[in-house]
Formats: C-alpha cells, sequence, structure tokens
C-alpha cells in the first residue's frame, strides 16, 4: 500500500484514539472544578478573543521564549490531567520528565541521531494527546454544552480559513512552531511523507465527542466519533493526498475545522432536535452505580452523585 | 467560568481595597451559582474556603482584622459626626487602631443611639429606608440604611446562603415576621428574588392561618419558613392541635432569630413541621449586614468577615475570659455599612465566651462564642450564681406540659427565684412538680403563682404577640373556639 495511504489510516487511528481516551477519562475520572461557575457563552468570547491574539504573539515571539511557555503550559496540563489519577508530587513529576525528555531528545536528534526524531514525535505525540484529553475534560466538566462546541467549531471553521488562506497566519505559524521541542501537533513520518493533525483540531473533535456523549448519550457519541473519522481526518487529509497530487507541493496545509465546524454544527442541531442536552447533574445520575468510586479529586462531586434522588 | 472569576476578582479587590462593592456584581456572582447548582446539582469544590472568606484563616485574621477596623474608623471619623467627635474626645488615632487596642474605646449603647440618631447619619450617604425595632426588649431605635445597603445585604447573605446550601431554588419562603421588621422582610424578598424562589410575606397574622399558608398545595408551596422563636413555638402547637403530621407539610428550612430558640422548641419543630433544617441565626437590625450561625454543635459562629466581634465582660467591662459570660460588641465593617455605622456597639445580647477553644463542629475555623443566652437585663442574679434566660427558657419549655413559648415571670430574691407561670405550664402538673424540675436543672425556683390563659401575655413580652389582624375569619374560627374560654370571646 502508498505510505501516503498507510499514513492516512494512522492518523485516523490517532484521531479516533485521541476522542476514544476524551471519553474514557470522562467516565472515569471527576475533575476538580471551582466552588462557582459554569462554563457559557461569554467563555467561548473570551476563549475566542484569546485563539484570535494568540497565533500573533506566537510569531512575534522568539523560539526560545516560544518554547519556554509551551513547557510551562504544558506541563500545567499534563499535572491538571494526571492529578486526578495519582499524587500530586508524581503528576508533577511525570509532566516534567515527559516535557524533559523530549526536549532532550529533539536536541540530541539534531546531532544525527537515528532513532531521535521518532522517539521526539511518540512523546510530542504522546503529550499532545493527553494536552487535549485534559483541556476537554476540563472545559465539559466544567459545563461547556455541545451548543457552546458547535458554535465554537463553526466560528473556529471560518477563522481556520480566513488565516489559512486568505491570511497566510497558519503556514507562517508552523514553519515557526517547527524551531521549538515541542510542536503542538501529532505527527506520523513514513519516508518522506508526513502527515500532522493540530492540537487546536484534537482538542475541538475530543470537545464535541465528549460533549455529545454527555448530552446526547450513546447517540451522540456514534454520531461524534463518525464525524471526526469523516469530517475531521479521511476529508482534510484526503484532501491534502490530492492538492499534493494535483500541485507537486511538499507542503500543503488544509485546516481540517473547515470541514469538521459546519458538519459538527449540523450534527448538533440535528442532535438537539431530538432530545434535551442533559446537564452535568443528569450525566451523573444516569451514569453513576450506587456504591460506586469515580476516580479524582473531587469530593464535592461523588457526594451529590450520592444525595441527588 | 472565566466572567465568573473576574466577577470574584472585582468582589475580593473591593474588599482588599475598602471601596464600595458594586451589588450588581454580587448579583451576577448568585447568577453563576445558581447555574451552578442547577448544572451539577451542587456547588464546586473548596467551596469551605470559600464560605470561610479571606477571614477564615487565623494565620491571617488579625492582619485583616487591622486594616478592616483602621478602614472603618478612617471612614467613622471622616463622615460620621457622632464618632468624629467620640474618636477626637478619646484621642483615638484610626491608623493605629489595632485588636489590641479595641477594648479602650467605649461602646456604643442603643441609648445613645436613640439619643444622638441624627449624628450617627454619615454626611456622605442618602438615607433611604428607616427601620423601627420592634421594642419587645426595650424602646424601639430608629436605624435609617442606604439603597446601597438595602441591595447590598441580601446579595451578600443570599451568596452566603447557596454557599451553605441553606436556601431552596425553586422553593417558596413563608414570612411570619412583623411587617414593621422592614429591613428583614424586605431583605428576604429581595433573596429569594435573587434565586428564583417565591415569597408569602404573611406577617404575625393568626396562627391557625400560618399554618394553613404551609398546607397549601400548588407550585408554590412553602418549603422556607422564616420566623420567631415564639411565633414558631405557636405554629408547633397550632400543628399538634391539629394532629398534623411532618409529611403534611413540605418545609426545608425554618429560619429562626430575635429570641431564644430553645433545643426541645427546635427538635419539636423538626419533628412536627417536618422541617429538615431548624436555623438559629442571630442578627439585629443595628448591626446588620453583620449576623452569626449556630453550628451542629451549638456554637454560635460569627461572620468575621463582614465585622468584628467581641465578648465584654460583664463585670469588668475588660475583653472576657474563656467561659465567662459577657455582653457581645459588634463593629460592622466599612464598605459593608455605610449610611448609619455604628464602632464597637454593646448589643447587650449575653454569650459565654469559647475564646481559644478548638472546634470540631462543622463551621470549626469560623470563631464562636456560646448561643445567644439573653439580654443582660433579663440575667437572674441569685446569692450562688448567675442564671441567663436561655437557661431558665430551655428548663421552662422542656416541662412535660410544653408550654411553648414559655410565658412566664421570674425575679430572684437572692437564695431563690421566685416565678409566676402560665396555667399551660402546669397542666396535669404541680407547683411542686415544677420546683423539682427546675431544682433537677440546678435552678433554685419557687413558684408563687401563675395565670390564666388570657391573661399569660402580660408575663413576658414575645415577638409573636406582635399579631396583625386579618379578616381572613369574621370571626373565631373553629380551632380558636375549641381552645379558648368562650366566656372571653364573647365578650
Amino acid at each position: 500500500m502508498n505510505g501516503q495511504y498507510v499514513l492516512l489510516i494512522i492518523m485516523l487511528f490517532a484521531s479516533l484514539l485521541t476522542v476514544t481516551c476524551s471519553l474514557i477519562y470522562f467516565q472515569t475520572v471527576h475533575m476538580e472544578r471551582p466552588p462557582i461557575g459554569v462554563f457559557n457563552k461569554e467563555d467561548i468570547a473570551i476563549l475566542f478573543m484569546f485563539l484570535l491574539v494568540l497565533p500573533f504573539i506566537y510569531v512575534a515571539i522568539p523560539p526560545l521564549l516560544l518554547t519556554v511557555i509551551l513547557v510551562v503550559a504544558f506541563i500545567g496540563l499534563i499535572y491538571t490531567g494526571l492529578r486526578p489519577l495519582m499524587r500530586a508530587r508524581y503528576a508533577l513529576l511525570t509532566a516534567i520528565v515527559l516535557l524533559a525528555a523530549n526536549i532532550v531528545v529533539t536536541q540530541t536528534s539534531k546531532t544525527g541521531w537515528a532513532m531521535g526524531m521518532q522517539i521526539h514525535w511518540a512523546l510530542n505525540d504522546l503529550i499532545i494527546i493527553l494536552g487535549a484529553v485534559t483541556i476537554s475534560n476540563l472545559y465539559v466538566q466544567g459545563a461547556m454544552r455541545l451548543r457552546h462546541v458547535a458554535w465554537f467549531a463553526l466560528l473556529l471553521a471560518l477563522y481556520d480559513a480566513f488565516f489559512a488562506w486568505v491570511v497566510p497566519l497558519t503556514p507562517a505559524l508552523l514553519i515557526h512552531l517547527e524551531n521549538t521541542a515541542i510542536d503542538p501537533a501529532i505527527a506520523f513520518t513514513i519516508g518522506t511523507f508526513r502527515m500532522s493533525i493540530g492540537l487546536g483540531d484534537l482538542f475541538v473533535f475530543s470537545l464535541f465527542t465528549v460533549a455529545a456523549y454527555k448530552g446526547f448519550s450513546v447517540r451522540g457519541m456514534i454520531a461524534s466519533l463518525g464525524l471526526v473519522a469523516i469530517f475531521g481526518t479521511l476529508l482534510p487529509l484526503g484532501v491534502v493526498l490530492v492538492l499534493t497530487a494535483m500541485t507537486g507541493r511538499a507542503n500543503v496545509t488544509v485546516p481540517a475545522q473547515v470541514f469538521f465546524g459546519p458538519a459538527a454544527f449540523i450534527t448538533y442541531l440535528w442532535l438537539s432536535r431530538h432530545t434535551q442536552e442533559r446537564s452535568m447533574r443528569q450525566w451523573y445520575n444516569a451514569h453513576t452505580k450506587p456504591g460506586s468510586t469515580p476516580l479524582g479529586v473531587s469530593t464535592h462531586a461523588r457526594q451529590e452523585v450520592k444525595t441527588t434522588p | 467560568m472565566f466572567a465568573t472569576a473576574i466577577r470574584q476578582l472585582r468582589m475580593v479587590s473591593s474588599i482588599a481595597l475598602g471601596k464600595r462593592i458594586n451589588p450588581r456584581n454580587i448579583e451576577h456572582l448568585i447568577g453563576d451559582a445558581v447555574k451552578t447548582i442547577e448544572e451539577f446539582g451542587t456547588l464546586g469544590d473548596d467551596i469551605q474556603q470559600q464560605i470561610e472568606g479571606p477571614f477564615g484563616d487565623p494565620a491571617t485574621r488579625k492582619d485583616l482584622q487591622n486594616g478592616a477596623l483602621q478602614r472603618t474608623a478612617r471612614h467613622l471619623a471622616r463622615s460620621s459626626p457622632y464618632y468624629r467627635r467620640l474618636f477626637a474626645a478619646h484621642n483615638i488615632n484610626p491608623e493605629k487602631l489595632t485588636v489590641d487596642v479595641m477594648s479602650q474605646i467605649p461602646v456604643t449603647t442603643k441609648k445613645e443611639l436613640m439619643e444622638h440618631q441624627r449624628d450617627f447619619i454619615t454626611t456622605d450617604s442618602r438615607p433611604f429606608l428607616s427601620a423601627r425595632t420592634t421594642g419587645t426588649t426595650g424602646l424601639p431605635a430608629e436605624v435609617w440604611v442606604s439603597k446601597y445597603e438595602i441591595e447590598l445585604w441580601p446579595a451578600l447573605n443570599v451568596l452566603s446562603m447557596l454557599l451553605r446550601d441553606e436556601i431552596d431554588l425553586d422553593g417558596c419562603l413563608q414570612i411570619n415576621i412583623s411587617s414593621r421588621a422592614t429591613v428583614a422582610a424586605r431583605m428576604m424578598s429581595a433573596m429569594c428574588g435573587l434565586v428564583g424562589a417565591g415569597v408569602r410575606a404573611l406577617g404575625i397574622i393568626p396562627p391557625c392561618e400560618s399554618v394553613d399558608s404551609l398546607l397549601c398545595d400548588g407550585s408554590k408551596v412553602p418549603t422556607m419558613l422564616s420566623t420567631h422563636p415564639s411565633y414558631l413555638a405557636q405554629l408547633v402547637q397550632e400543628a399538634r392541635y391539629r394532629k398534623l403530621k411532618p409529611c403534611d407539610f413540605h418545609l426545608r428550612h425554618v429560619y429562626c432569630g430575635g429570641e431564644v430558640l430553645s433545643n426541645v422548641l427546635l427538635h419539636a419543630a423538626k419533628e412536627t413541621l417536618g422541617a429538615e433544617f431548624v436555623h438559629d441565626n442571630y442578627g439585629m437590625t443595628e448591626i446588620l449586614p453583620v449576623t452569626a450561625r449556630a453550628c451542629n454543635q451549638g456554637h454560635l459562629h460569627h461572620d468575621v468577615n463582614s465585622g468584628f466581634f467581641e465578648v465584654r465582660d460583664l463585670e469588668t467591662g475588660e475583653p472576657a475570659e474563656s467561659g465567662a459570660l459577657g455582653s457581645l460588641i459588634i463593629t460592622p465593617y466599612y464598605p459593608y455599612r455605610e449610611c448609619m455605622p455604628v464602632f464597637r456597639y454593646d448589643t447587650h445580647d449575653v454569650v459565654r465566651c469559647l475564646s481559644g477553644e478548638t472546634f470540631a463542629c462543622n463551621m470549626a475555623a469560623i470563631p464562636a462564642t456560646s448561643r445567644i443566652l439573653g439580654k443582660v437585663d433579663h440575667l437572674l442574679h441569685t446569692n450562688e450564681q448567675i442564671i441567663t434566660p436561655r437557661e431558665f427558657i430551655e428548663t421552662y419549655e422542656s416541662l412535660p406540659s410544653q408550654p411553648w413559648p414559655a410565658r412566664f415571670q421570674a425575679r430572684s430574691t437572692g437564695d431563690f427565684i421566685e416565678l409566676v407561670l402560665s396555667e399551660q405550664a402546669l397542666d396535669g402538673m404541680t407547683e411542686d412538680d415544677v420546683e423539682q424540675h427546675f431544682q433537677a436543672a440546678g435552678i433554685p425556683v419557687h413558684v408563687i403563682g401563675h395565670v390564666a390563659r388570657q391573661q399569660e401575655r402580660y408575663l413576658r413580652s414575645l415577638r409573636a404577640d406582635l399579631l396583625e389582624t386579618t379578616f381572613t375569619h369574621t370571626g373565631p374560627n373553629q380551632h380558636q373556639l375549641a381552645r379558648s374560654d368562650s366566656k372571653e370571646l364573647i365578650l
């Protein structure tokens, strides 16, 4: 089989692995949440503003500073994700070791170590998957609803299309990020072929899948897994292959959100036409068996499961 | 979630910088808390930290208290004619004020508040609503509050209640307090409005009508009741007379205040009215929004975030030692109080000082005293001991005849207490039995007489006596007829 198609299947597997990990995490771990506050449309606006500004900052600052920012951010993220599963010091240690190992391997591979880049990408992918699982769960367990995710994905589709094709900020950002120790994307290489999906895309896929499962049960989950597979991975990467074959260019950027965003929005409309979206409380009541204790530090969430009639 | 964090930051910065707190910001925070409960069923983690507030940490409390007292004194020296004079006369420098020197500042009494009322109103505020105390424990005092205060207090109070799960979001509050308690009634209505709960403002009406209201069906059936202990006693009596069961009511919370709530009545209210929680709260118009809450072990935990409390020894006037009886002195902090603020207000409410003790209750981190033991003027001194009104009421209301609310007159003769009680208290008992009952509780009592049911209200003024007439029943209803002396009713 052609290496490009193998890569396509690997990328599909990676996307589905990320969203499956997010789903398992959502089902088994209760994350700590602030005493007051739920995710709402104001937060979507703030998040979108943040996303709007961030790429410009990334491009503007030197690679070393960008690496430091990314390392600190990822240590925080991985720590937050692992904290409910292990003691705080072990969670922090794991996060630091993962990031440090990635930096060391990246620097060593530059000296000609053959296996270096393979290990770098394996570590990098692990970090990115952990990051996507953590952020998506933070938001959905913080009461972000599928309605919010659908609107967010739709806005992101417009944003990505604009900055990929009208103002070429995304390609410039990808080149800039190549100089940092952490690449915020999962990528696989076979021979001369390389395919990647950005952390932002994986985050939105996970967010949509977990929110759909929380809000609309198994029906939502199946719909969103299909959505991630077809509109999130196969279609955009397929277009990349077609464009590469047609133009002969090596670096083709196709924003996955352009396909995923509108499809996600339509899926949300379809799902919400039949049933009302469930709240976290309704999800707890439907999915927590008497006597079972979910993993996590959120003791309050466990109490509410017991006390809610 | 991000917006909530910003709102919390705004609130904390206002408190830290001593600036006025925006009531709208608190109202939005309440909206956030309501949405959180709707989404999750409960509020999130670290709620205890939120409940205790920044003053909950003993390590930093003193520094925060010093800052808050200095800020309050600065505001008073600038805007309150009364305290400007007082501070000048006693050479008090607000900048050097600390917790340790508070006892050197003269206390403010209700008498001074009444005599110099106009001088207590700050020059930079606009009085909006006047609240008159009911006068059941003395002459009534008039306290003015500003629009800012009347908007801020319910918002702060309801936020605190939400954090403690002390309010039903989709419930209904029945208010059985005097309609003249304007600030309290308005605050409670506003609080319910902020969380979307219903309000039935009934006032002190015939208990049978209040019980009828508690029994009603429909979407706005009362799940919360706010009243005084004496009126609660009448409701319990009415419910028992009508042989009602706890399942006939839908009450979850009963909020009591303004009088001594005995343990026996508290349990009776739970058993009879089916209330899950009976909250024995402390507050008074003069010191609002500073309040205190009774915990599950019977301590009274004071709100140290909005005010400073001291216990002043009844004899020496110095800070009371642990275990000693003292009068509760409260200083509400600025910017919680701005229109008619008081500094070191002597509430004349007696408590037992519990300083230095460690608690194992559900509010252990918050400083506490004993529950309110009664007014200073109502203490009974014998040659051997001081008997507090609470001790006396607890013993009286635990009589087998269940004479609730406690109606009596007691006077010390030195060796023992002379007691005139109500006829109801002697139901199935002799005067000797009553004396033995008190003796068993360590109170030497000599019963010198009793009064008929119709006269018993003259024994002791209770808030339940602030009865408001209604036209709901054109004549005495069947329950009143059955229980009262028909001769008096005909008259």
